[in-house]
């Protein structure tokens, strides 16, 4: 009686271990056989490859204003080049959120648009105070905000700006940026375009380190800290015990900031959906979930949900204040608005999508306790 | 042998679908260790829980010279900015934690919603600039209806506002539900915390945090912890001293446990927190989630209680014609009115009250130009009545003391 007792016991020990395992298990990976070739592809080449080479041609653009500025400073020609800026300003908002492989390996994110820029650096540059932007700590003294600073400044008139910029240690400077942004954004495009495409489309698998595992983390990773964080929660003081309105990316030229806020936005629901560069559709990660829902015979679409969430997002971002800083300044209680709503859809890529999709989140908020 | 196979199969199908298992190994204590050593840890909550004392402290000192005068000070104490040194304790001081921080902030109620957040910040920071630049000031005239100053409770100096409330208690009794009761009830023991990332897994596979004796899901509990005990001088067995280890949750269970209507709810909740965290330890999900239940209710209650006790005390005050007296225990039961907000009905998991439905109680208080000084009797016992309603005790067992 003792013996069969314990040999029972065993036995359901074994079956706790196994069914403890179990638990674990997302079990219905094994019929997902979803063409993430397909999807793959269909990023590159119609999504992230063209995305790039709108954003290189426009900043080529960025270079050629800023050569007629050179050969004539003047204020006309400050507004041309303020215009070049805004355009490769907003093409860059539909790139950002790729940093994977080539984009990664040189850390362009960072490098085109760290913001606050550092005021006090640039400006002892423009007065001849020796830099160089290969320094890792000057990625703030660099990119759109620095561009943003030097073609706007603080209160003073455009010719004033204008002469500013004259000066040889100036002119050298501005150059130095701007040869740096075109030089970064051209590296990645070209090398997205001759090596990194085939190794991207090729990685189809469903490890950590495939690509669609990879790329799922790093725009979710670009959802929750570059757009909710940067552009709306940190101005809007989320993370800080008060709102801090000089946080707005294009902060000297802050009329802009939500144009750019729905450019990235609009870029990053555009992906979701699959839609590409010249509003063709393919595969895509909404898809991918519909098809993991079929297969699971689920009662209600997760993208059904996440497509509602990003409707009442763009809706609250609509109803802002075309100047983030102004917004914050006089109705923050609208700005936090905004960021709830972006917010609401962090749970559902982050949870509800990686989950269904059997991706592992490789990053992790910490509370700092 | 065929029979044990079955059985076996089917305490193996039972386990499949509850993942549980029944051989926990409970303590009496909160005592946990690995390896010889303790992996329990709460340091984060001890601060902030001493850091909520010194403010406090500070805003209901009225003496001259009180660091009342200080309003920047006041408001690095609520805010601990970097740079700014305003505690009297120098570890806080070095701390990089602060109260406004984890004020409605829990993961579930506030990660999508910092519109409320931002308007509890506000009523806490109104109240801390009321008391240092409207009543402190005050200090030395007497109240009157719509005159800010001091009254005389039964021999007690109070010092009030115009409406007759005192900001400082504001700033006490609603921490206690935005800062502890949100942060544990709905931070630390909800699953969207314990399990987050790869908690779970880690957990099971008994992965530690880098550098640490404990897992990510055991820190977490140990936080919640933290929140009702952290500042106890025995935190392992804080049951006998309780009510006496802050002035915050850990001293409002303590009035309750007083009270014979509820006696043993310390002992019930220690004894959760115990199981929950033994569970962690032992993978059963299942179990530590049911503790957390039975927490999130208990903890719940003491907010309700104290908010319809403190209604019922000053509705017998003003009924034996002292109304001043009544202007205290009003104070008291508005913080613990606003922290309705932050409890949990583990039905719905929502608060008991919304914002609007507190910001309603709050106007029918003292919405009228001089405040408290007309609130009625009928207004008192109306509003005990409604919170009450919502829970399972009445207001005759949460009104008095016995």
């Amino acid at each position: 009686m003792k013996t069969s007792i314990g040999s029972i016991l065993s036995l359901i020990t074994i079956a706790v271990l196994l069914t403890s395992t179990a638990c674990n298990d997302n079990n219905t990976t094994a019929t997902d056989t979803y063409d993430r070739s397909e999807m793959l592809a269909h990023w590159a080449d119609n999504i992230i490859i063209p995305s790039y080479t709108a954003y290189t041609d426009d900043l080529a653009g960025l270079e050629e204003s800023l050569a007629t500025f050179n050969e004539g400073p003047s204020t006309d020609h400050l507004a041309a080049l303020r215009q070049s800026l805004d355009q490769a300003y907003t093409s860059w908002q539909r790139v950002s959120m790729y940093e994977i492989g080539p984009a990664e390996a040189v850390a362009l994110r960072s490098h085109a648009n760290t913001y606050p820029t550092d005021v006090n650096s640039i400006d002892a540059a423009l007065d001849g105070v020796a830099f160089d932007l290969e320094l890792i700590s000057t990625i703030d003294q660099q990119g759109f905000p620095a561009l943003d600073y030097l073609l706007y400044q603080g209160d003073i008139s455009d010719a004033a700006i204008v002469e500013r910029l004259s000066t040889p240690a100036a002119a050298a400077y501005l150059q130095a940026v701007v040869g740096r942004l075109a030089n970064l954004g051209r590296e990645v495009a070209l090398q997205w375009v001759t090596s990194y495409r085939n190794d991207f489309v090729a990685a189809s698998g469903n490890s950590a380190t495939s690509s669609v595992d990879l790329l799922v983390n790093d725009i979710i990773f670009y959802y929750e800290k570059h757009l909710r964080a940067g552009k709306v929660g940190i101005p809007a003081g989320v993370f800080s015990d008060k709102p801090l309105p000089d946080r707005v990316e294009s902060l000297h030229n802050s009329g802009q900031s939500k144009k750019y806020l729905k450019t990235a936005l609009s870029a990053f629901e555009d992906f979701l959906n699959g839609v590409a560069q010249d509003g063709s559709r393919g595969p895509s990660l909404m898809d991918y979930s519909d098809y993991l829902d079929d297969i699971r015979e689920a009662d209600s679409k997760l993208s059904d949900i996440i497509r509602d969430q990003v409707t009442s997002a763009v809706a609250t971002i609509d109803g802002l204040d075309s100047d983030l800083a102004a917004q914050v300044e006089n109705d923050n209680l609208k700005m936090l608005g905004a960021y709830d709503n972006l917010q609401r859809l962090v749970p559902l890529l982050k949870i509800d999508m990686v989950q269904s999709m059997g991706v592992n989140i490789d990053f992790i908020d910490t509370d700092g306790d | 042998m065929k029979k044990v196979l079955s059985l076996a199969l089917g305490c193996g199908l039972l386990l499949f679908n509850s993942c549980t298992s029944d051989d926990l190994e409970v303590p009496t204590t909160y005592s946990f260790e690995r390896d010889g050593l303790s992996t329990i840890s709460f340091t984060g909550q001890t601060d902030r829980i001493r850091m909520a004392t010194e403010l406090t402290d500070a805003l209901g000192n009225f003496d001259e010279g009180s660091i009342q005068s200080d309003l920047t000070r006041l408001q690095d104490m609520f805010n601990n900015p970097e740079g700014a040194d305003p505690f009297g304790d120098t570890a806080l001081n070095s701390s990089t934690k602060s109260v406004s921080g984890k004020v409605a902030a829990s993961q579930d109620y506030f990660a999508s919603n910092t519109v409320e957040q931002a308007i509890y910040r506000q009523v806490l920071n109104d109240a801390i600039i009321e008391s240092s630049a409207v009543v402190y000031p005050a200090r030395n005239t007497a109240a009157s209806a719509g005159v800010p100053g001091q009254i005389n409770d039964s021999g007690t100096a109070r010092y009030i506002n115009a409406k007759g409330i005192e900001p400082d208690q504001i700033v006490e009794k609603s921490l206690i539900g935005a800062l502890m009761a949100d942060q544990m009830l709905n931070n630390y023991l909800s699953t969207s915390v314990l399990d987050q990332g790869s908690n779970r897994a880690d957990n099971d596979a008994g992965i530690l945090v880098d550098g640490k004796p404990y897992t990510n899901m055991e820190h977490k509990w140990d936080e919640a912890f933290g929140y009702l005990f952290g500042n106890a001088s025995t935190p392992s067995d804080p049951v006998a001293e309780i009510g006496t280890s802050d002035l915050f949750l850990n001293k409002y269970l303590g009035r309750v446990e007083g009270d014979s209507d509820f006696a043993g709810i310390t002992q019930d909740i220690f004894d959760a927190l115990i199981k929950g965290r033994a569970a962690i330890v032992a993978g059963d999900y299942e179990e530590r989630d049911l503790q957390a239940s039975l927490i999130r209710d208990a903890v719940s209650d003491v907010i309700g209680i104290r908010a319809v006790y403190y209604l019922a005390a000053a509705q017998r005050e003003i009924e034996a014609d002292n109304r001043l007296a009544a202007f205290h225990d009003l104070s008291e039961g508005i913080g613990f009115i606003n922290s309705l907000r932050f409890t949990r009905n583990t039905t719905t998991d929502e608060p008991y009250f919304t914002t609007a439905e507190i910001q309603d109680i709050n106007d029918r208080l003292y919405g009228a130009d001089d405040g408290l000084w007309s609130v009625d009797t009928a207004t008192l016992e109306t509003l005990a009545e409604e919170i009450a309603a919502r829970f399972d005790w009445t207001v005759a067992q949460a009104a008095t003391i016995n």
